[in-house]
């Protein structure tokens, strides 16, 4: 952190510094020269040369260092005022001072101050004199912050519940509903009600979790009896991010962000892992065992939720296309041959919310479903 | 959606428990158990700081809980902030959001109040705040003069329990939190899975344990034929006969009750859909009040996200007789609202106090303390119930 006037005052201690230093060298050379002159005239010729610059520091020394914040998040009193009686903190332009404690000479605000954010200090002094000046909390460095969306598809299933925003940053919380909208592509008319209102950041505060309104999605239930689905199979959809949200370091995205959905019929089938094509590598290599799907998940989700039990080793998952995910593990050691085995966390949920155990909407009139089997086979020969 | 107010302001979670010191008196056919003063133990002194803040309760004898999604956990304060005198807000506080924000060093349009709550045993009011774009979180108090000050715990004993997720999940949202006379209840979802968890903490609560997973899933059923995964958005126990419920709103149907007494850990929890008060309506706050005539009532603060309503807000509210939780009328069947009355059928009536309330929790049977938003500007106000 610095004082408005803190670059100034660096530059000119520096400057008067060398001056000095120069002015020094060169009064024993004219001490040497002038050696004979009077003392009236060499005080006089001192005086000259020094007040200017100690008028320089009479003009800036007020401003130098009053104050600082640093990382800590406390402000303290740099600056030897006498009898510092009450010291108030405001956001420039506000009249409310800020919450937090003074406690001579340090304040700490109840909450952190803000990057970028100027504030103006008032002090009042026991000798009935007020101090008043200016502190900023220095601009943390400028990046644009982006967003995708999360599965990188439009052919999601019609009863879709989720899909995930994945920004670079961490976002600014509480405003995603004024950010986001869902809007039929052919009319630009918004879809009203898509959302749950519910807010769902991953701890990074990188992710928000999408969710379409499950009282609209879910079969039978009166708000999807009275307003409808929110997708309809066939029909184009943009979700749309507008430009104007911010990093939590005060950064907006800048430009608006439409990603295209156009929906396929609604998936009430369990995912089906027997159905998925598995590529295994060669033994004593480490080439990685390649899965392939046959419906769309979300890729981070995917590659936490299937694991190789005993065996170190990266696991990564991404978008093939419109319909598929493939999930790569590559091991640490060279592969051992014989039979592997791959674990699938049986709560693993597709889009429209099905998961192994069974479908998101059971219907309780027929046999109840059958848990899908939650192990992959994997031989791995020389 | 569009929102009406220029002050964003938190619309999932807020749930208040302060009729449930009386409950806690008839909530078993056992004897009832004594509430210690001391609710909390191993307990924490100072170096108690919020990274994240979702909702906040009381307790009995000043013990706030606040749910902290970021770290999973529900942090129990012991604030001894227990009158003796319960001393009520004396007049609205005009413009609360700007006093609020300056002393966050925000602008007015950058502060999200996402929880309130009002101690029963003092009158204070407590306001959970998230200033943008930081995400910075505070809890400040409002004395009965409208004095705004941020919230000490410096010195105050407090207690952190965890709240354990998925086998490959964690849990990320609190939805709310609430103690019954005898335990905490919290709910809370993963993102990664739709359902909501029922977690239980018993009393004393323990610093640093980890809550018990009462329910890991919650059900509504529609039709008698489909059978869904359902998040619990709100919820408040309530004992009635003995009994012991909760009352919950579930993001797909608005008011729904199961019982918790016969349940045993990990079971599933299926609610019951007992009153629909129209599709395009979200309820965001419930409690329960006694009026004069000794009936119980159930308050639902809702917000409307449709364009038709049907007073001069979106931000409203109905209280709901407390008859209806032995209705045999359920899910497709439940009783609906009549949405162009003010009362209809009966034992469903619009509480007119509560129009532009975007938050609301109950201060005691005859008054509750909102938050109300008028075009933009917050005024923290004390409102009668009906």
């Amino acid at each position: 952190m610095r004082t408005e006037n803190g670059k100034l005052a660096t530059a000119a201690f520096a400057c008067a510094s060398r001056q000095f230093d120069v002015l020094i060298s060169l009064r024993f050379t004219l001490r040497a020269a002038f050696g004979s002159l009077s003392r009236f005239a060499r005080l006089s010729f001192q005086f000259s040369v020094f007040s200017p610059l100690i008028l320089l520091l009479l003009i800036t020394f007020p401003h130098l260092q009053a104050a600082s914040i640093n990382e800590a998040n406390s402000l303290t009193i740099t600056q030897p005022f006498s009898g510092i009686e009450s010291l108030r903190v405001f956001a420039k332009g506000s009249s409310q001072p800020l919450f937090g404690t003074f406690r001579p000479p340090v304040f700490v605000p109840a909450i952190p101050f803000v990057r970028g954010q100027i504030y103006e200090v008032e002090l009042k002094l026991a000798n009935g004199s007020e101090s008043k000046f200016e502190v900023t909390f220095d601009q943390a460095a400028h990046v644009v912050p982006t967003v995708r969306l999360s599965p990188t598809s439009i052919a999601i299933p019609a009863n879709t519940l989720k899909l995930y925003l994945d920004f670079s940053k961490p976002m600014e919380e509480g405003v995603f509903l004024k950010h986001i909208t869902l809007q039929r592509q052919n009319t630009g008319e918004e879809v009203a009600g898509a959302f749950r209102e519910t807010e769902l950041w991953s701890p990074d505060g990188k992710r928000l979790t999408i969710m379409f309104h499950p009282g609209r999605q879910k079969t039978g239930v009166n708000l999807n009896l009275d307003e409808g689905p929110v997708l309809i199979a066939g029909e184009g959809y943009d979700l749309v991010v507008s430009g104007q949200w911010r990093s939590t370091a005060g950064i907006a995205l800048g430009r608006e962000s439409a990603f295209h959905l156009k929906p396929i019929a609604a998936d009430h089938e369990q995912p089906d892992p027997a159905r998925w094509q598995i590529h295994p590598p060669k033994a004593g290599t480490l080439a990685p065992i390649v899965v392939i799907t046959n419906e769309l998940f979300d890729p981070q989700i995917f590659a936490r939720a299937l694991q190789v039990p005993q065996t170190p080793g990266k696991a990564e998952a991404k978008v093939i296309d419109l319909q598929r995910v493939e999930w790569r593990f590559t091991p640490e050691q060279p592969w051992k041959p014989g039979e592997h085995r791959i674990t699938i966390d049986p709560e693993l949920e597709d889009l429209a919310g099905n998961n192994l155990r069974k479908p998101f909407e059971v219907d309780l009139t027929v046999a109840p479903p059958q848990p899908r089997s939650n192990v992959l086979k994997v031989q791995i020969q020389p | 959606m569009t929102s009406e107010s220029r002050l964003p302001y938190d619309l999932g979670t807020a749930m208040k428990t302060m009729f449930l010191a009386a409950l806690a008196v008839t909530t078993l056919a056992a004897a009832p158990v004594a509430v210690s003063p001391s609710l909390i133990e191993s307990p924490q002194t100072g170096g108690l700081e919020f990274k994240t803040l979702s909702s906040i309760s009381f307790g009995p004898n000043g013990l706030l809980l606040v749910a902290e999604p970021g770290t999973a956990s529900v942090v129990a304060i012991q604030t001894g902030d227990v009158g003796p005198d319960v001393k009520v807000l004396e007049k609205p506080v005009a413009d609360i959001g700007s006093v609020i924000a300056g002393g966050l060093g925000a602008k007015k349009e950058d502060i999200t109040i996402k929880d309130l709550a009002a101690n029963p045993a003092s009158g204070r009011i407590y306001l959970a705040v998230q200033r943008r774009p930081d995400n910075a979180v505070l809890i400040v108090t409002v004395d009965a003069a409208g004095k705004v000050a941020p919230f000490d715990t410096a010195n105050l004993p407090w207690a952190r329990i965890t709240l354990p997720g998925g086998t490959a999940s964690k849990v990320t949202n609190i939805t709310d939190v609430a103690f019954d006379g005898t335990r905490v209840f919290a709910t809370g979802t993963c993102n990664e899975e739709f359902a909501s968890r029922i977690f239980t903490i018993p009393v004393p609560i323990k610093h640093g344990s980890t809550a018990n997973v009462f329910s890991a899933e919650t059900y509504h059923v529609a039709h008698r034929k489909w059978e869904t995964k359902a998040p619990i958005q709100s919820f408040i126990p309530y004992s009635d006969k003995g009994e012991t419920f909760v009352i919950g709103a579930f993001a797909c149907t608005p008011v729904a009750k199961f019982k918790v007494d016969d349940l045993q850990s990990g079971a599933q929890v299926k609610g019951v859909s007992m009153v629909e008060l129209g599709s395009g309506n979200r309820p965001l706050d419930l409690f329960s009040y006694t009026d004069k005539s000794g009936k119980d009532w159930l308050v639902v603060h809702t917000q409307r996200f449709k364009q038709n309503a049907f007073g001069p807000s979106k931000m409203w509210g109905a209280r709901i007789s407390m008859d209806y939780l032995d209705t045999p009328q359920t899910n497709e069947n439940a009783a609906r609202r009549d949405e162009k009355q003010h009362e209809g059928p009966q034992g469903i009536e619009i509480v007119d106090s509560l129009f532009g309330a975007v938050q609301a929790d109950k201060l005691d049977n005859t008054r509750a303390i909102i938050l109300k938003d008028t075009e933009g500007t917050l005024s923290l106000e004390v409102a009668a119930l009906p």
